[in-house]
């Protein structure tokens, strides 16, 4: 245990750089998947296939190559930033694709008179969505967003591959210190737990609050 | 159709970005090196029936005809697995077939790919016989397992990109960002030579190699060997001043056997004293550094060992 106790200003620092990972790419994923959502259930038909080939491309890569790629591949074509930008962003265009379905998901349970009825009243496409579908929409998603969440957490330790020094970095190096692998990952791992625990209790009092009853 | 198209289109992205990246990557030439362990080991010591006790580890091992070896697979001139052949190659890979051979009779070692994670675990709950993976013996580690050797002494050097001025010593590096592999011992030993520096790590060689090009870090440190091969590789970078630390590597075995390792101890001076050791060495680290093999290192001369 001491090995843990011994580092804890480590594990302080690598969990910091996790929370701002996860918050940071979380935020951002949340406003690119309800931009794909729009445009996967708009009229137009060149925006649904963007948005369809853009779901598509990021849900079938895996997140790892995508770092990789993002971290070493564009600054040999110019484009670079810091370790933990390229990272948030990586993490945050990754994650909107599983926003986005989940997104979608709530859109199409909106029964179709709603949109309808929205139209019969005179309001536009973005009116009848901001207005009328995503609130409801939403509401029936929070759970699989709490779940997009928690994943997107998780993934958050894959930045640790391309030099960010988060909470499993972090964990690495105490370990290589103190050689006591299963304390140091156990204590590693109870701190990610308890981010999963409290987006599953936050989600949770979400749906009993927000949920609908039909 | 649609589906279709889309699906090629997504191929034909990920390709650019792929051959946008590797062809960086291979670009460098292969790690020389001739992959002769066979004839290496051709004349490898054997020891003798009365030396493989009854009820011992090393009794355990020639049952099961195979040594189970603790490694890497993807560190150049020490434990590579060669994609072509699928032979590991390398120092430590061939002193694993070494050892395999003189408690079996046959260089046959099956290479568990194990991490600084994971190794002290897969030595205690035996899933590896030993560790041949640049294990630095330490007094904390000692803790942990046990160590026969040191097998080899090697040390950490700075590598920069050849305009850079400036950094000739480890505190110059105070202040600046640095490159160092994951896991390894450089990212200590940073931190003592230099505490103010901020260090940056990533997963392989290549990959550091590819940082400092890259500007991630304006210096890259790493086992004196391995930069030296990689600056061999790419006249972009260039090794400055000398060694900083010195990393007695050892064999690392279960803890606390101790009839074990006085076996391994016994096949180590073996080794030395008929000059395999010097083949070893000349065959795999001594492709890239000039001048003939150095002097191993005493036995039990480090604490912990």
């Amino acid at each position: 245990m001491s090995a843990v106790l011994d580092h804890l200003p480590e594990f302080w620092e690598g969990l910091l750089v996790t929370l701002q990972l996860t918050a940071a790419s979380f935020a951002g994923a949340a406003a690119v998947g309800l931009v794909i959502t729009a445009m996967r259930v708009s009229p137009v038909g060149v925006l649904r296939a963007i948005s369809t080939a853009y779901v598509e491309t990021f849900q079938n890569l895996p997140l790892l190559v995508l770092l990789v790629l993002a971290v070493f591949g564009l600054p040999e074509i110019g484009i670079k930033a810091g370790l933990l930008t390229t990272a948030v962003v990586v993490i945050a265009l990754y994650e909107a694709a599983y926003i986005a379905e989940a997104l979608r998901s709530g859109v199409n349970a909106v029964s179709a008179g709603q949109g309808e009825a929205a139209r019969a009243l005179g309001l536009s496409f973005g009116q009848s969505l901001r207005h009328v579908v995503l609130p409801q929409a939403l509401r029936t998603v929070i759970q699989p967003l709490g779940n997009v969440f928690i994943a997107l957490t998780m993934n958050t330790s894959l930045a640790a591959a391309v030099g960010v020094v988060d909470l499993t970095a972090a964990a690495n190096r105490v370990n290589l210190a103190e050689a006591q692998p299963i304390p140091i990952f156990v204590g590693a791992g109870l701190a990610y737990a308890l981010i999963a625990a409290c987006a599953g209790f936050v989600t949770g009092r979400l749906e009993r609050r927000l949920g609908m009853v039909r | 159709m649609v589906s279709l198209k889309r699906v090629a289109a997504v191929a034909a992205v990920s390709m650019i970005g792929l051959s946008a990246c590797s062809g960086t990557d291979s670009a460098a030439p292969a790690v020389p090196g001739e992959p002769k362990a066979g004839g290496l080991l051709a004349d490898a010591p054997v020891a003798a029936a009365a030396d493989i006790l009854p009820g011992s580890t090393m009794e355990k091992i020639k049952k099961r005809g195979e040594l189970i070896v603790g490694g890497s697979l993807d560190a150049p001139l020490l434990s590579q697995q060669n994609p072509v052949s699928g032979e590991v190659e390398g120092f430590d890979a061939d002193m694993g077939k070494a050892l395999a051979k003189y408690i079996i009779g046959e260089p046959k070692v099956k290479i568990v790919n194990s991490a600084s994670e994971t190794r002290e675990a897969l030595l205690a709950n035996g899933t590896v016989d030993v560790v041949f993976q640049t294990y630095t013996i330490t007094p904390e580690r000692a803790e942990q397992v046990s160590f026969a050797g040191p097998y080899y002494s090697s040390g950490l050097s700075i590598a920069v990109k050849k305009d850079t001025t400036g950094i000739t010593k480890p505190e110059d590096l105070n202040g600046k960002t640095v490159i160092a592999g994951a896991n390894t011992p450089a990212i200590p030993a940073i931190k003592k030579a230099a505490p103010q520096a901020k260090i940056v790590t990533f997963g392989s060689d290549p990959e550091c190699v590819q940082a400092l090009k890259q500007d991630r870090g304006v210096a890259y440190v790493q086992d004196e060997t391995l930069l030296v091969a990689d600056a061999q590789k790419d006249p972009s970078i260039q090794v400055v001043g000398k060694p900083f630390t010195s990393d007695p590597y050892g064999i690392g075995l279960k803890h606390g056997d101790d009839q074990f390792k006085k076996f391994v101890n016994d096949w180590l001076t073996k080794t030395q004293s008929s000059g395999l050791w010097q083949r070893i060495w000349k065959n795999s680290l001594g492709t890239v550094v000039q001048g003939e093999a150095p002097a191993p290192p005493q036995i039990g001369s480090v604490p912990g060992s």
